[in-house]
């Protein structure tokens, strides 16, 4: 049975910054990755908050598809706020950056074994000691190590199977339909969103420049029906009415958690990082930056209870997640209770608020945003609002 | 005849979205495609009602 000192399961963003940093410390690495190739196929929409993500790696232009300044939303009746904000985000090349990740994981010593499956890891009760892997020609093989990170995105298997996810919940997680769509002509600067009862029930849809010419255009919905009639008939809708003469060229699909707190990162010496800890803005679903943080504290941690030998879990736990929640916990926590106003607003509340923004923004800037003045504002157009108050406390 | 669920392999965008939901792990993306392990599987049907694309579907059994 081969033997490392750390094992990661996936090769997205949490398990590649994972890996690296386990691996620039100077332990052996094992990132198994079902896919050929990380990075595809892609389901994702691609932006990132500029400064969150240059706070963690210094970008490469190749992972760049298009610089966001603006920030457009659009109400149910079609009135719109349009939020000037130089150096927003980013929209990306994910395949590219997943690519260019686990490469620079591989450079720093992790071994990368593509089309390997994690299945399970195995332990003894207190401590979990060896993982499977299953390969497409059926092949299973046992790997050892001291300490194992499941990045696995939301399928999130093995994490689920330690013991410490729960199945998702329906009733709480949109059904996201996207597509690619070339052909269309749109601002490259401005990532516009939209919101309401018709567009996408309880969520919203967006659209995303990649280039001048084309964008992942996609929205999430809640509902109790079966919801692939209504989010493929509200996209094809959206498309053809807004962008006449597109062309879907690409389809995906996908869920994003909501964030349930600390219990989802650690089980024993498996901590789970990214999308499988649930690690993501509940409000809108971002995921990307988030993944990349968790990895790379609890590759940090990693590498720390690997120098330290294997004791009692307190200290991992101060470590990881400790140390991630400790910068991130607050603001997971908020659009946690904000997304649960969020359900809860009707479309009159939608233009409402669309039109308390637009005050705000015509006034002041993004620069030092004053949010008791925003509130003010909100609460003197939409008095209703303040029942909703209490899903935030 | 039992009825099961059955991938329509050729409208699944392996986005693993139903994996995380299935309350009992039946569910399972392999290399390129989408299992369901039938032994596990109560017919709950949260998977075909969260799938964007329809992919997941009912269907007869057929033992051969
Ligand atoms: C349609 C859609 C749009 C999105 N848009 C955005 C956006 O615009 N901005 C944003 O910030 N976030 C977005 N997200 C969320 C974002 O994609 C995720 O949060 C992010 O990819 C999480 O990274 P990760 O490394 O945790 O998981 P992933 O990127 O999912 O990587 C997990 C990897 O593990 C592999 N894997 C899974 N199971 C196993 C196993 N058992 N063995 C081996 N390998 C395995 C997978 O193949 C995959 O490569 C979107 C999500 C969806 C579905």
């Amino acid at each position: 049975m081969s033997m490392y000192d750390a094992v990661v399961i996936g090769a997205g963003p949490a398990g590649s910054m994972a890996a690296y940093e386990i691996a620039s410390a100077g332990y052996s690495v094992l990132m198994v990755e079902k896919h050929k190739r990380p990075g595809l196929p892609m389901c994702c929409a691609e932006g990132v908050g500029r400064i969150s993500f240059e706070k963690i790696i210094d970008p490469k232009p190749e992972w760049i598809s298009s610089r966001i300044d603006t920030v457009r939303v659009v109400a149910p009746d079609g009135s719109d706020v349009s939020v000037a904000y130089p150096g927003a985000g980013y929209i990306l090349e994910r395949p590219r950056l997943d690519y260019d990740l686990a490469q620079r994981a591989v450079a720093a010593g992790c071994r990368l074994e593509c089309e390997t499956i994690g299945t399970h890891v195995d332990g003894n009760g207190d401590r979990f000691e060896s993982i499977e892997l299953r390969r497409p020609d059926g092949e299973r093989v046992m790997v050892k190590a001291a300490i194992f990170i499941a990045a696995d995105g939301i399928e999130s298997q093995i994490a689920r199977r330690a013991g410490v996810a729960n199945a998702v919940d329906i009733e709480q997680v949109e059904s996201i339909l996207e597509y690619r769509v070339e052909n269309i002509d749109l601002k490259v600067d401005t990532i516009e969103f939209f919101v309401g009862n018709d567009v996408a029930p309880k969520g919203y849809l967006w659209v995303f420049p990649k280039s001048p010419n084309s964008a992942n255009i996609g929205l999430g919905i809640i509902s109790d029906t079966k919801r692939s009639e209504e989010a493929g008939y509200r996209l094809d809708k959206f498309v053809e009415k807004n962008y006449p003469g597109a062309v879907v060229t690409h389809k995906t699909a996908g869920l994003t958690p909501k964030y349930q707190g600390k219990k989802m990162f650690r089980i024993r010496n498996l901590l789970a990082a990214g999308d499988a800890a649930r690690a993501l803005d509940s409000l809108t679903g971002a995921g990307i930056v988030n993944a990349m943080m968790s990895g790379k504290y609890a590759g940090a941690a990693a590498a720390e209870y690997l120098s330290d030998g294997v004791d009692g879990y307190n200290k991992l736990d101060n470590l990881y997640p400790g140390r991630f929640l400790e910068v991130k916990a607050d603001e997971l926590s908020l659009y946690l209770k904000l997304k649960n106003v969020y359900i809860r607003l009707k479309d009159d509340d939608f233009i409402d608020i669309i039109k308390a923004l637009r005050e705000y923004f015509t006034e002041n800037s993004t620069e030092g945003i004053n949010t008791g003045r925003l509130l003010a504002g909100l609460i003197r157009t939409r008095p209703r609002l303040i029942r909703l108050v209490k899903y935030l406390l | 005849m039992p009825i099961m669920l059955v991938v329509n392999e050729s409208l699944c965008l392996e986005c693993g979205g139903c994996v995380p939901l299935c309350p009992e792990d039946a569910l399972f993306l392999s290399f390129n495609c989408l299992e369901c392990n039938t032994d596990l599987c109560t017919l709950c049907r949260i998977c075909i009602q969260f799938c964007p694309v329809g992919a997941i579907e009912e269907g007869e059994y057929v033992d051969v």
